[in-house]
């Protein structure tokens, strides 16, 4: 392969980086795979940027004849994920993902779900107007306990398992901190009319009395559905460790 | 004024090679582009053939965003070590590390604290470094230590888990310990450039001088013009950022396939057994691939399940030795060398984290 091929193939790799990233940017399609890193992609369509002007700084004809192959390889390498981000385009983690990466079987029983002998002191149940509280399923995984018997709103997509009993779905999101990669997932029974009406993957909010449940020996959180509404996916469809309580949805 | 460098012991200059390309000279004969053409194809076919199904969609989002989150940082690094390979002498750098080897290394180990760069902008840097007569073992030291100690590391650990700084000394002090170890036993059974590629300093497919390796310390100490030097500096940097980039997406996609296959679940069933469960999330730390800065918010969802000894043996693990990592360490690194590192981070870790077991034991909250 001569220098100036080699050097046009390398150009290419490099410019069809820079305009991937900066569409990632431009359209919010980073979201499905850095919710919360954009800096980092900026930083990187910078960088990328710098190293196209030094490759055209340098004169087509100059550097290494090699072998094509290698090169061919490399730069085929290098234009792997850019195909995968057309080929799939830009969705976060699903069922798939809850499946592989839920640790714990507190949201599958192998028994129906024993309520709890006894609700918590209630604090804060809900708001002034009687609006039930805005709680993210982190909020709802982390305070189960401590506000057990609160009338809560949540929102999450739907898993169906077969080990549930009758009447019975899984809410589930992901709580990521750099990237999908590390999605961890968080989650809640929930006990509703219908269960069926609402296909995996599907997006609801869930309003309704939340408890704590102890199913396999360790304790969940089992949400008593008042009503469920499908929704559109949240723009934001990860959550964070950082993230404040919400407040709104 | 310069000074004259007489480390304790002595090694050679990295041996400058003629002037057949180093990319030619190392594939001929070689099976590795094949593999690589073979692998190629297979995951350019994998879009056309699963597009539809659930596990592609996992697979896809995985591999792309474990690339999209390294490829900055490799990108930086490249940068990094063009300006290193352009602008910084040897003596410079020679001056910056202690003389002797073992203070060397010691002193290496530490870099992270000052310098807190994720593991793949490390490699970059450490490969132009090699070229400036670092030795070989003070590198190891800063790859493997590196990632762990350093302060974001400490703090998103100490997030992750509720602010126990224990679990933050023992992953910060197991990670230095093991680093500084395998450094010292790379120190004494690989001396000089024994453990590089072709026996030198690596030129990771260097190609701006039409030559595999160009003598760039004589080039570069020449007067020339600062366009002209930055340009070279861009140069490095390209090849850097293609060379290293090709192992981080093959790393990045078999990383991609172990969290699309291996259900977590599954391997808190199998970990009945303290020492089993330390290296299966040793292995898990392996197949993941996370950045040292995410990794603990995944061990800590363990907690309650597996023990503190499983977890911390996936955190000192992991930024040490990924499928990413492996495959980038190969491309400048002999294969017994890249195996010796291995059984050696493997073995020690493994040690430490029974030793942790046994002495705190059971399961912390």
């Amino acid at each position: 392969m001569s220098p100036t091929v080699a050097n046009i193939l390398r150009a290419a790799v490099l410019v069809a980086w820079v305009v991937a990233l900066a569409w990632l940017l431009q359209s919010g399609a980073y979201k499905a795979y850095l919710p919360k890193l954009w800096p980092l992609i900026a930083m990187g369509l910078a960088c990328t940027a710098i190293l196209v002007v030094g490759l055209f700084g340098r004169a087509l004809r100059s550097g290494a004849a090699g072998e094509g192959v290698v090169r061919t390889v490399r730069l085929g390498l290098m234009m792997l994920p850019l195909v995968y981000i057309v080929a799939a385009p830009a969705q976060g983690l699903d069922s798939h993902a809850f499946e592989r990466r839920r640790v714990g079987d507190q949201l599958a029983p192998a028994t129906p779900p024993k309520q709890a002998e006894a609700p918590a002191p209630v604090a804060a149940a809900t708001g002034a107007s009687g609006e039930p509280r805005v709680l993210t399923l982190m909020d709802v995984q982390q305070m189960a306990r401590e506000i057990a018997g609160t009338r809560i709103v949540t929102e999450g997509m739907v898993y169906h398992d077969a080990k549930l009993p009758p009447g019975h779905l899984v809410l589930f999101r992901f709580s990521v901190t750099c990237c999908a990669a590390d999605a961890v997932p968080v989650g809640a029974l929930v006990k509703c009319d219908e269960p069926a009406r609402y296909k995996q993957d599907d997006w609801v909010r869930v309003t309704g009395e939340l408890q704590v449940t102890k199913l396999e020996g360790q304790e969940g959180a089992l949400l008593v559905a008042e009503k469920v509404d499908p929704i559109a996916a949240p723009t934001d469809e990860y959550l964070s460790p950082f993230d404040a309580p919400a407040s709104e949805f | 004024m310069s000074q004259t460098v007489t480390p304790s012991r002595t090694i050679p200059l990295p041996v400058q090679a003629g002037p057949a390309p180093a990319l030619a000279a190392s594939s001929r004969g070689s099976v590795w582009p094949l593999l690589g053409l073979v692998f190629l194809a297979a995951a350019l076919a994998l879009p056309l053939t699963s597009r539809d199904s659930a596990a592609f969609g996992t697979l896809s989002t995985t591999f792309v965003s474990i690339v999209l989150e390294a490829m900055p940082f490799i990108a930086l690094g490249a940068i990094l070590g063009g300006i290193i390979e352009v602008y910084v002498s040897r003596e410079r750098v020679a001056a910056l590390l202690p003389k002797r080897r073992v203070p060397a290394i010691f002193a290496a180990g530490l870099l992270g604290l000052l310098i807190p760069v994720c593991e793949c902008a490390i490699i970059p840097v450490t490969r132009r470094l090699l070229g400036k007569g670092v030795p070989f073992s003070a590198a190891v030291a800063y790859l493997l230590a590196g990632p762990i100690v350093n302060p974001l590391v400490a703090a998103s650990t100490a997030v992750a888990y509720a602010g126990d700084w224990l679990v933050v000394a023992l992953r910060l002090g197991v990670g230095y310990a093991v680093a500084v170890c395998v450094a010292m036993v790379i120190d004494r059974l690989f001396p000089g450039t024994a453990a590089l590629l072709d026996g030198r300093a690596p030129a990771g497919g260097h190609e701006c001088c039409g030559a595999g390796s160009c003598s760039h310390d004589q080039a570069h100490q020449e007067p020339r013009p600062s366009r002209e030097r930055l340009m070279r500096a861009l140069d490095h940097a390209v090849d850097d950022f293609l060379y290293v980039g090709q192992f981080l997406v093959v790393g990045a996609f078999f990383a991609a396939v172990a969290q699309t296959l291996i259900e977590r679940q599954a391997l808190v069933e199998l970990a009945e057994i303290p020492a089993l469960a330390i290296g299966l999330m040793m292995g898990l730390a392996v197949l993941l691939n996370l950045c040292s800065e995410a990794d603990a918010f995944v061990a800590a969802s363990f907690r309650g399940v597996l023990p503190l000894a499983a977890q911390l043996g996936f955190l000192v693990l992991g930024p040490m030795l990924d499928l990413k990592l492996a495959a980038m360490y190969l491309g400048f690194v002999t294969k017994r060398a890249f195996g010796t590192m291995v059984l050696l981070m493997i073995v020690l870790v493994f040690a430490a984290m029974m030793a942790i077991q046994l002495t705190l034991g059971g399961t912390l909250p």
